[in-house]
């Protein structure tokens, strides 16, 4: 039988961190589309292109993942979760754009891998 | 192109704007519903308007600078949240997430090392 050591009331479900997972993935794709978007808009009539459009879209969905997360856990613990984008953009960068990887972005993605599971894990204590 | 300072330091005003912006939302969530009803509530109108205006500088920045440097420049809002969640909204922190944190911030500025 396994023993709950972490009190009910603060405990960050693991529905919500994998709500929060899902939705760094949207912000990420949302985040290239965005930039495609702004970087192309010549002046202010042209600043409501696809690409924009279709960033703040992903980004809205991304959003309202995030809220459905906020309500089962701790801000401190969902809130870095959202660094995972970095590792994702740096993968999509890698993928798309072949921009290479290289030592210090795989060592950074690394870091960040663990800097968010200490925090889940700071979060149980 | 290269990164003006005034464009990291936009960014970084931005950061502590979406920072607050989350906590709003954080405390929005728990009346959220899909109910076009949500729109009105206060705290998540005040969490939109806080992280749109953040965006907004954000994206206005990122029209001057690079996306290596500037997307990084971002990650100082972890660092925000977790004060700002103590004073707020009752949140603990210890050891293990303020390094978290740091491990963090350490591996975003590996990422902008690496995008040279």
């Amino acid at each position: 039988m396994r023993r709950r050591k972490v009190n009910r009331k603060t405990k960050t479900s693991t529905k919500a961190i994998l709500l929060v997972l899902v939705s760094t993935v949207f912000t990420s794709i949302g985040q290239i589309f965005l930039k495609s978007g702004v970087t192309s808009a010549g002046n202010l009539y042209s600043i409501l292109n696809y690409s924009l459009i279709l960033g703040l879209v992903l980004y809205a969905f991304a959003l309202i993942l995030m809220l459905l997360a906020f309500k089962k856990g701790e801000l401190s613990i969902l809130y870095p979760i959202l660094a995972l984008s970095y590792i994702w953009v740096a993968l999509l960068s890698n993928f798309l754009l072949n921009e290479s990887l290289g030592l210090a972005k795989i060592a950074g993605v690394i870091s960040i891998f663990i800097g968010v599971t200490l925090i889940g894990v700071g979060g149980r204590k | 192109m290269a990164t003006p300072l005034w464009t990291i330091i936009l960014v970084f005003f931005a950061t502590i704007l979406g920072a607050f912006g989350a906590i709003f939302l954080k405390k929005a969530s728990s009346d959220f519903s899909l109910k076009i009803r949500f729109l009105w509530n206060r705290n998540f109108l005040a969490g939109l308007c806080f992280y749109t205006l953040s965006t907004v500088m954000y994206l206005s920045a990122l029209k001057f600078g690079e996306l290596s440097v500037l997307f990084p420049t971002i990650s100082t809002v972890y660092v925000w949240v977790s004060i700002l969640s103590q004073k707020y909204l009752g949140e603990k922190m210890n050891g293990f997430k303020w390094f978290g944190i740091l491990v963090i911030l350490a591996g975003v500025a590996l990422l902008a090392i690496g995008s040279r």
